[in-house]
């Protein structure tokens, strides 16, 4: 852990903030919400919000785990107004299972190649570097559901209650989401290993 | 029991099944189709991988275990900079 808060534990220092966390809040804030734009100003709230409230932070835990913490509730704000906009529902998308199973539910002719592909040989780092691709590519509510439901683990309940969608279209979204980005993999490396 | 599963259902049994338990005859079902066909076994296999590379790596970042990709654009900093001292005063 960074902690170099440890040297005056009882003290934060707000001028030293942006120099000393500033690259590590931006990098988890773009993980879970992938814009650059959007991760940057998250990190402005969370340091403008501190700063008023910098007489809340009492020292018991690191300065970077006290902004954390502010910064996961601003992620949460960030993901209940983005779903509110229609244009990121991407419901009017064609439904990807229609781009890979034919009228009788089996795999299309022309993707079987693909879906045949294996990705065993992809280390870690390869493997991110084409999911990444492939998660820029989902309609933001997508990417969203599956962020909150794999990374953070929450649970269906509070995901359909944050994001104001039922049940039936929550099971749905997150289907969409799998089925999109495991064939995305397997279709872009195909690509690239057949070159 | 109903007629065998499709792949395009046995791609939604594969989704669901990571996030609950399935019943049983869905299990057996599912196992059936899958013993059978490469193709949605690999599809599977890709399925799994992709939930666990995204946890990592989200893992990674808050950890800070991972070399780090990206930083604050220097603009971004200023502006932020900016903010908190126009707040200070």
């Amino acid at each position: 852990m960074n902690d170099r808060s440890s040297e005056n534990p009882d003290l934060a220092d707000p001028s030293q903030w942006m120099e000393k966390h500033g690259d590590y809040l931006f990098r988890f804030a773009l993980s879970r919400l992938r814009d650059p734009e959007t991760a940057e100003d998250v990190v402005q709230e969370v340091m403008v919000s501190a700063l008023k409230n910098v007489k809340q932070f009492e020292g018991k835990s690191s300065e970077q785990a006290w902004l954390l913490g502010i910064l996961k509730n601003k992620i949460v704000d960030v993901y209940r107004r983005r779903n509110r906009d229609p244009l990121n529902m991407g419901e009017n998308a064609a439904d990807i299972s229609e781009r890979l199973f034919d009228q009788h539910g089996s795999w299309k002719k022309e993707i079987r190649a693909a879906i045949r592909c294996s990705l065993d040989s992809l280390d870690r780092e390869e493997f991110w570097q084409i999911l990444k691709r492939c998660l820029g590519g989902l309609p933001s509510r997508q990417a969203d559901v599956f962020t909150l439901r794999v990374v953070d683990e929450a649970s269906a309940d509070d995901i359909c209650k944050e994001l104001a969608i039922s049940s039936t279209n929550y099971w749905v979204i997150l289907h969409r989401a799998r089925l999109q980005l495991a064939s995305c993999m397997k279709q872009r490396w195909f690509a690239e290993s057949g070159k | 029991m109903k007629a065998m599963y499709n792949c395009k259902e046995v791609s939604q049994f594969v989704s669901e099944s990571l996030d609950r338990k399935l019943g049983f005859w869905t299990r057996v079902q599912l196992w059936m189709h899958l013993s059978m066909c490469g193709l949605c076994t690999r599809f599977r296999k890709t399925m799994i991988r992709v939930d666990r590379e995204v946890r990592q790596h989200t893992q990674d970042v808050e950890q800070e275990s991972r070399n780090p990709e990206e930083a604050l654009s220097p603009e971004a900093r200023e502006r932020i900079n900016r903010r908190l001292r126009s707040l200070d005063q």
